[in-house]
């Protein structure tokens, strides 16, 4: 088996808050290879976000706490490394792009700073006219001019922000991105024009790629990989290919399906999944989706391990478990 | 424009405010002996026998010349009298300020940083005693301990630098501390509670996730994000301070600016009182200056307006 760039297993994360002990992430495992990109699907608090920055090691602290599990990034066990060596992977070996790049900027830095400050930081002996340089390149690499490169954010609009944002996570050409919903507080129009900014730049420094987002049709345009979550846990995972053609689903990426509106068909109204998320303050012995799922029975009392279901697709799923089958 | 306008206003209303006082200079100066004609010709050289209003622009007029007038209870310039004593309020009052900004600034970050640890609950007893002790009293303790048990410093009085730098050193410890503990307390609690505001922001995640030390974090992205509130209060202190050693310079005996004022109020000497109400609220405008353009500074979204 070649090696992977990521590899996560088995991990937990909890929120401890003064009210209660959140378990936002339980037992995820998937992996990814250099230059991939995995969708990471899933409704809000399946725990899409807490998963990303536990890879950064960027956990609240004092409130976010890896309880269990391992998180393996280029050959590291990044939960393991001193806090200095983590330092040096943030930014040059993996980078983050945040949902919201209004506040994702520091309002009292020029862009141009912001781009030169994660250069600086992992070009410690590069002389500083040399980075100005790459900072002009990173700027029109995302499609704004370098002149503006003495701005401050408030003088750009929200597209041309998230657009400083990419360039920053892409200044030092990581092995590894994630885009944490780069999309969701953008207009409309400026979302596709995003999603095709960051697909070609990642394909050009062949940089691999974690796309957390609730569109499926983004998923199936850009990804290779998806991993649908759900609770805490992964559900589903496989290629795109797999996925997207395929009968045999998840009782709960169906429903993910079937509520996307469609073209041909008349409907009055979408398709939805009855029920809410679980409490993510009560552990939950068996199947996390069996209180919403319309094929439980008696064993989904257990919990369900991760079956494979085709070459490149696994489900957690009791339905295609023929050990467990009763 | 605005500050000339407030400078306006407070002097007159000083002006028109004293005249209610009972008592005059002229009496007060030469003393219970004195001839009706003495007092008269006193009056009149001082020129306190005009209508209130002519006394005043005749003031406003003499400022413009540079002329303060001169005091009757000193027998001096006024303008020299309150330049030497500024020069030694403010001796006090910088050395204070510079070490309340640092010390204070300092703590404030250490306790945000921390929150909710035993340190932050110690650094925040310690602020609250420090804005709570009044000025005198723990002038007063200092006294005792440092130069009354301890005989490591002087009790009171002071020395001019250009005189003995040792001797002014040693005099100016314990005015300076008092005047330090009471502004660094304030600070110390601006900062804590603006860094809270600005230590979970987005800009500070993005920052982590480009690597970079947490020093910088601290400094270039949650600090100078929380640094209005915090320099608007220093404004303000620094203003409050060089109007409000008054209570240290009785305690320590310092010839500063508020003994001045003390003694003037006294003496009914009230031309030294009036230019040295201007004197502090130019001090104060002055401040407030400093403080909107640092707005500017600090946070480009204020340039552009």
């Amino acid at each position: 088996m070649s090696k992977k760039l990521l590899s996560i297993r088995d991990l937990s994360v909890d929120y401890n808050t003064e009210i209660s002990r959140v378990y936002a992430v339980n037992g995820l495992s998937f992996d990814l290879d250099y230059g991939e990109t995995l969708g990471l699907v899933g409704e809000t608090g399946a725990g899409k976000t807490t998963a990303c920055l536990s890879i950064m090691g960027l956990l609240p602290e004092g409130i976010g706490e890896v309880v269990e599990g391992s998180i393996t990034l280029d050959g590291e066990d990044i939960l393991r490394v001193p806090d200095s060596r983590l330092r040096e992977l943030r930014g040059r070996t993996v980078s983050m792009i945040f949902q919201d790049p209004m506040s994702s900027l520091n309002p009292v830095l020029t862009v141009g700073d912001q781009i030169l400050e994660v250069l600086q930081e992992h070009n410690k002996g590069k002389k500083k006219e040399e980075l100005e340089k790459t900072v002009d390149n990173m700027m029109e690499l995302v499609g704004i001019p370098a002149n503006r490169k003495n701005e401050y954010p408030h003088e750009f609009s929200g597209g041309m922000k998230q657009r400083i944002v990419i360039a920053i996570a892409l200044a030092c050409e990581p092995k590894l991105i994630l885009a944490d919903e780069p999309t969701t507080a953008l207009d409309v129009t400026i979302q596709a024009q995003m999603l095709g900014l960051i697909h070609e730049l990642q394909q050009r420094l062949n940089t691999a790629m974690i796309l957390v987002t609730h569109d499926l049709g983004v998923v199936a345009q850009t990804c290779e990989k998806v991993a649908v979550m759900y609770a805490g846990q992964c559900v589903e995972y496989g290629s795109v290919e797999a996925i997207f053609d395929s009968q045999t689903l998840h009782p709960y990426t169906r429903g993910l399906f079937n509520a996307i509106p469609k073209l041909d068909e008349d409907a009055q109204r979408l398709e939805t999944i009855e029920g809410m998320i679980p409490d993510p303050s009560v552990k939950i012995e068996g199947c996390r989706f069996a209180q919403r799922c319309k094929f439980a029975t008696q064993r989904c009392g257990q919990a369900p391990g991760m079956v494979r279901v085709a070459p490149d697709h696994m489900i957690r799923c009791h339905l295609f478990d023929k050990r467990t089958e009763g | 424009m605005q500050s000339v306008i407030v400078i306006f206003i407070v002097t007159l209303m000083v002006f028109l405010l004293m005249q209610l006082v009972p008592g005059d200079a002229v009496t007060n100066f030469l003393g219970a002996s004195a001839t009706e004609s003495q007092i008269e010709y006193y009056t009149k050289l001082f020129g306190y026998d005009q209508p209130v209003l002519v006394q005043y622009f005749k003031w406003l007029g003499g400022l413009f010349r540079g002329e303060m007038g001169r005091s009757i209870s000193l027998q001096m310039e006024i303008s020299d009298v309150l330049v030497q004593r500024l020069q030694v309020t403010l001796s006090i009052v910088l050395p204070a300020f510079v070490i309340a900004v640092v010390i204070g600034v300092s703590l404030g970050i250490v306790a945000a940083k921390n929150r909710g640890t035993v340190l932050d609950s110690l650094i925040s007893v310690v602020a609250n005693i420090g804005m709570s002790m009044p000025m005198f009293w723990f002038g007063l303790m200092l006294i005792l301990v440092f130069a009354n048990i301890l005989h490591i410093l002087p009790t009171s009085g002071y020395v001019y630098p250009q005189d003995d730098l040792g001797a002014a050193i040693r005099h100016s410890v314990l005015p300076v501390t008092v005047l330090a503990l009471n502004y660094m307390s304030q600070f110390c609690r601006q900062t804590r509670s603006s860094m809270l505001e600005v230590i979970r922001q987005d800009y500070v995640t993005t920052a982590k996730a480009k690597g970079v030390s947490a020093r910088t974090i601290t400094f270039r992205h949650q600090l100078r994000n929380a640094l209005i509130p915090i320099v608007t209060v220093m404004g303000a202190s620094l203003g409050a301070m060089v109007g409000g050693t008054v209570l240290v310079e009785s305690v320590f005996v310092i010839p500063g600016l508020g003994n001045l004022m003390i003694s003037a109020i006294k003496a009914r000497d009230f031309m030294v009182v009036e230019n040295g109400v201007l004197v502090i609220s130019v001090v104060v405008a002055v401040c407030n200056l400093v403080v909107d353009v640092l707005y500017g500074v600090i946070d480009p979204r204020i340039r552009n307006d």
